[in-house]
């Protein structure tokens, strides 16, 4: 079975090499045919390649621990259902699933592309199955996931408890896919500048696939976000830590490449500005690939981590060289005479949305980078942690939230102030009312309180044009509100899907504000039966147990839950529910697993992390007071709904307005 | 209409409104200092977070020092005159280091005002068509 | 209209370019520096001498189990070595016969031993002390108090300390009795 693994990903690799030689001899000599047996042995990779990820996944089901890998990440007493995902717990079988992950991508693209621009599908199928065959070659010669282990074992090591959680199923994937697929879009654009052949059709199945990408990145971090809150009890949900902002980075590119694909689109500008974003998520996409497996920084979670840093590395320079030589070489076919109008429109305010972006990306890169660089003057070694990143990001994105607010009633071209004014006027009087308001009553910390006005400035702005528009198209076409709103945003799915995404980054904002600003923790030794207070709660410990497993010791801790009384008659608490944490060890990884109690509201959450155990009935705690955090979690739905939206192929023409 | 525009767009106010109560002073401080000590044998991991052994001393030790009436930058020089520069999860801002803090500082600006120039330059004051 | 864009990509292009080199290049050379590969932590498996980072006069006062307290103020023999353990740490237990047998050897030409155990309980500390037929003083670090002090990371490690209260050297990870012999005399040799 092994054997057939490797013999399926050597296979695979032929066929990419085969593919990428096969299109370079039909360029040269005008042989058709071989075009044809060319593009299908890049189709063919797919199937192949999935038998070896079938053979992989089986082994696992079935416990064949005679394969090295199946040995390192998984073992009998593990829960059946993760074996099904273990394939990517580590670096060879992660790469196999990209290999995939890829091959499926161009497999669709070449597919679809080849109706629509033909003439670019050679080129843009060689840069495919390059990167492809890369990933190839690499499990191929240095990281085998079929390896055999060399002596007959009856069970293996098992898989990190810390992937032992429901987020395994999706974010890892999710996250990974996103990566790997940054490479579709930019082989498109790539492949379309070599040959010549910029097109439209091209560009608008560049924006399709980018959004897809964008979609999956973002919901991937924005589980792993969840992952870390709900299990890995660090009582966070995003930490910078470098391993979590390479994800982040290419989503913060593509954002801005999202943004200014709208002018592309519309006005046909920024078409080499927009090629410039691609290459640079690209770049920055391998760049994560190298610092996940083998990069030169410190990590809380390096899963695939493995010695290939230098492999890597290779192909994020080459990711480099080759893009910026192609660049150099066509950017003149992609100038164009179009220019800005005014300092008032939407293409400038999408200029400095991409600026704002992109600086943060920069920010975050250079926080990533700089205990290198710090060593390479040869100075102490040093951290950058949250500190850093939340003191430098946080006006940033404030700045973007309130463009957020100003894009939107901008007009295309030529805006004039008087208008400008007209629009902002009444989201403005909600602004400063919002921060009266709150300072009268609520007088706190005065960057928390414009920081969540702003919010409410961009909400008032989007339910504005909604409202406006649904009132115009109730008075001329007498459509009743519900009818009228649907066939508004159904008119514009592009600008209406983006404002529905707005609103989620709004909730995320929320949650992410209210952490920030009002978290409340502390830490307590907590004895049984004895009740606690703190904030609007009175926490008990009810229970303690310990369960010994095959492979870890579980201690379980549960707590009674009960509203503050205000006058202290102990008879009538009111009990609000009832919590369970724990707090798992597994020796032969010599880690802990810790789940939180969580008892989740609207405003607030409690957050309780059982941190040590002391002897039989007394428990040191992490309480805290999560002011918003589930906001950021429903924000994910409406993300997701607003991409759909906005994805959601046109069936019937509709009324623009 | 713009009834019920207010009043919508008057609900969204109080989303701007939480309030909770202060935790007792040196709590805070303790969680804060947590927060900003690296436990220097996990990987990017503050002592906040760990479980290791180690960063539990160390949050014993912080509140050791607290009631010793130690200042929160006195604590932290205490564990880096142990640890290195690199136990603290910011780098400090002073010498080569504040060249971490120099570089979004200074360079972010001047970009944004090149880009400001860039757009002014791009401007047509012609209306196309 | 064209030269203007010309001139911009002119501009900025090198800007660029030197950007990225710089940034490959930090890359590359960490890249080597490191290996690859960052240090584990935990344990300390592999043997070696480290530059000391803090203070080579720091204070300390160890509380052991028999022999009282011992502290930088009032050192008596003529070196003493700190060593920190565990006995749930496997390199510590494969320590424990040669520490105790070049005590033996040691303790006459006036050095001292210390054990300080940490993460650890008392029984387990007396167990293992009896398992090897230890001599020297042992102690416990209930709070991780002196392995913050002496900026400990993982086990086992040792200092060797002069009558002055004058840390000399650091080795971290486990000895053999031939390094520990080397770095011994060395350190009496030398004065």
């Amino acid at each position: 079975m092994a054997l057939l693994g490797t013999f399926c990903i050597t296979i695979s690799f032929i066929l990419s090499i085969y593919s990428i030689l096969g299109f370079l001899i039909s360029m040269k000599f005008k042989a058709e045919e071989l075009k044809i047996s060319a593009r299908w042995s890049s189709y063919l990779t797919l199937p192949i390649i999935s038998i070896a990820v079938y053979i992989l996944v089986y082994s696992f089901v079935t416990h064949d621990f005679s394969i090295k890998y199946v040995f390192n990440h998984s073992n009998i007493s593990m829960e059946p259902i993760y074996t099904w995902v273990a394939i990517y717990a580590g670096n060879e079988g992660s790469l196999l699933y990209i290999s995939t992950v890829i091959s499926l991508g161009s497999f669709l693209t070449i597919k679809t592309l080849q109706k629509r621009i033909p003439e670019s599908v050679p080129h843009i199928t060689i840069i495919m199955m390059g990167i492809l065959s890369f990933f190839l070659g690499v499990m191929l010669f240095l990281a085998d996931p079929f390896t055999l282990l060399e002596s007959q074992v009856q069970d293996g090591r098992g898989i990190n408890p810390l992937l032992k959680h429901p987020g395994m199923f999706s974010h890892p994937p999710l996250l990974m896919a996103g990566l790997a697929t940054i490479s579709i879009p930019f082989s498109i654009t790539t492949g379309m500048l070599i040959s010549g052949n910029y097109s439209d059709k091209g560009t608008e199945y560049v924006r399709i696939t980018t959004l897809i990408i964008w979609l999956m990145l973002g919901i991937g971090l924005l589980l792993g976000s969840w992952w870390a809150y709900t299990i890995l009890g660090w009582g966070g949900y995003w930490a910078w830590d470098p391993i979590e902002n390479v994800g982040l980075m290419p989503w913060l590119v593509l954002t801005a490449l999202i943004h200014s694909l709208i002018v592309q689109r519309r006005r046909g500008m920024f078409r080499l500005w927009n090629l410039v974003l691609i290459n640079i998520a690209f770049v920055l996409s391998q760049f994560g690939m190298f610092i996940n497996r083998g990069g030169p920084v410190v990590s809380v979670h390096s899963f695939a981590a493995s010695t290939l840093g230098f492999i890597f590395l290779s192909f994020m320079i080459l990711s480099i060289i080759f893009p910026t030589i192609i660049f150099l070489w066509k950017y003149k076919e992609l100038l164009n005479s179009r220019k800005i109008n005014s300092f008032l429109s939407k293409e400038s305010s999408f200029l400095i949305n991409n600026f704002l972006l992109l600086a943060i990306t920069f920010v975050t890169l250079w926080g990533l980078v700089f205990p290198l660089f710090s060593e390479l003057f040869g100075k102490e070694p040093v951290t950058v942690g949250t500190p850093y990143y939340n003191s430098v990001n946080g006006p940033l994105l404030l700045i973007l939230i309130l463009l957020m607010s100003i894009g939107p009633i901008l007009p295309w071209k030529e805006g004039n102030i008087k208008s400008f004014f007209k629009n902002i006027r009444f989201p403005l009087i909600i602004f400063v009312l919002c921060i009266i308001i709150s300072l009268i009553f609520f007088s706190f910390n005065f960057l928390a309180i414009l920081a969540f006005s702003s919010l409410s400035l961009v909400l008032a702005t989007i339910l504005q044009e909604w409202i406006i528009g649904t009132n115009n198209r109730m008075k001329r076409l007498k459509e009743n509100i519900f009818i009228g709103f649907i066939n508004l945003i159904n008119g514009n799915r592009t600008k209406h899907g983006g404002y529905i995404i707005h609103l989620s980054i709004l909730m995320l904002a929320m949650g992410i504000i209210g952490m920030n600003f009002y978290q409340q923790k502390a830490d307590y030794v907590i004895s049984k039966n004895k009740l606690l207070d703190f904030q609007n709660y009175q926490v008990e410990l009810s229970e303690i147990k310990t369960k010994n497993f095959a492979d870890r010791i579980e201690r379980t801790a549960k707590f009674n839950i009960y509203k503050k009384q205000q006058d202290k008659s102990e008879k009538d608490l009111e009990k609000i529910t009832e919590l369970q944490g724990s707090n798992a060890i597994y020796p032969s990884f010599n880690m802990a697993s810790v789940r939180a109690a969580i008892h989740s509201t609207v405003l607030e959450d409690l957050y309780i992390i059982p941190s040590e155990f002391i002897g039989e009935d007394k428990l040191l705690i992490r309480i805290s007071i999560n002011p918003f955090i589930s906001w950021l979690w429903f924000a994910g739905p409406i993300f997701f709904i607003g991409a759909i939206f906005t994805l959601w192929p046109r069936t019937e023409k509709n009324t623009k307005l | 209409m713009p009834h019920l525009k207010s009043i919508i767009l008057c609900s969204i106010i109080p989303f701007s409104i939480y309030c909770s109560n202060e935790l007792n002073n040196d709590e805070n401080r303790a969680q804060y200092l947590f927060e900003n000590l690296m436990c220097p044998v996990c990987d990017g991991q503050t002592i906040s977070e760990s479980q290791a052994q180690l960063a539990k001393n160390m949050r014993d030790i912080v509140r050791i020092k607290i009631e010793e009436g130690l200042t929160d930058d006195q604590i932290l020089d205490y564990f880096k005159s142990k640890y290195g520069t690199s136990v603290l999860s910011n780098p400090p801002k002073s010498g080569f280091y504040f060249t971490v803090w120099l570089i979004p500082i200074i360079v972010l600006p001047s970009i944004f005002i090149g880009l400001i120039f860039l757009i002014k330059s791009l401007i047509n004051p012609q209306k196309e068509n | 209209m064209k030269t203007e864009n010309k001139k911009f990509l002119l501009i900025s292009m090198p800007i660029v370019l030197i950007f990225l080199s710089f940034f490959i290049f930090i890359l590359i050379w960490s890249t080597i520096s490191t290996g690859g590969q960052h240090g584990q932590p935990g344990l300390n498996e592999f043997f070696s001498e480290t530059n000391l980072r803090i203070d080579p006069y720091t204070k300390f006062e160890i509380n052991t189990f028999s022999h009282g307290i011992i502290s930088s103020e009032n050192l008596e023999g003529e070196l003493l070595m700190i060593d920190f353990w565990a006995s749930w740490c496997p390199p510590c237990i494969k320590e424990g016969p040669i520490l105790s047998e070049a005590y033996k050897k040691w303790s006459q030409k006036g050095i001292d031993f210390v054990g300080i155990s940490l993460w650890d309980s008392e029984e387990n500390i007396l167990s293992f002390k009896e398992r090897f037929s230890i001599n020297y003083p042992l102690s416990i670090d209930t709070n991780g108090e002196l392995a913050i002090n002496f900026g400990v990371r993982a086990l086992p490690e040792k200092f060797f300390i002069d009558q002055n209260g004058k840390i000399l050297k650091k080795v971290i990870g486990p000895v053999n009795e031939s390094q520990l012999n080397k770095i011994l005399e060395e350190l009496i040799f030398k004065r």
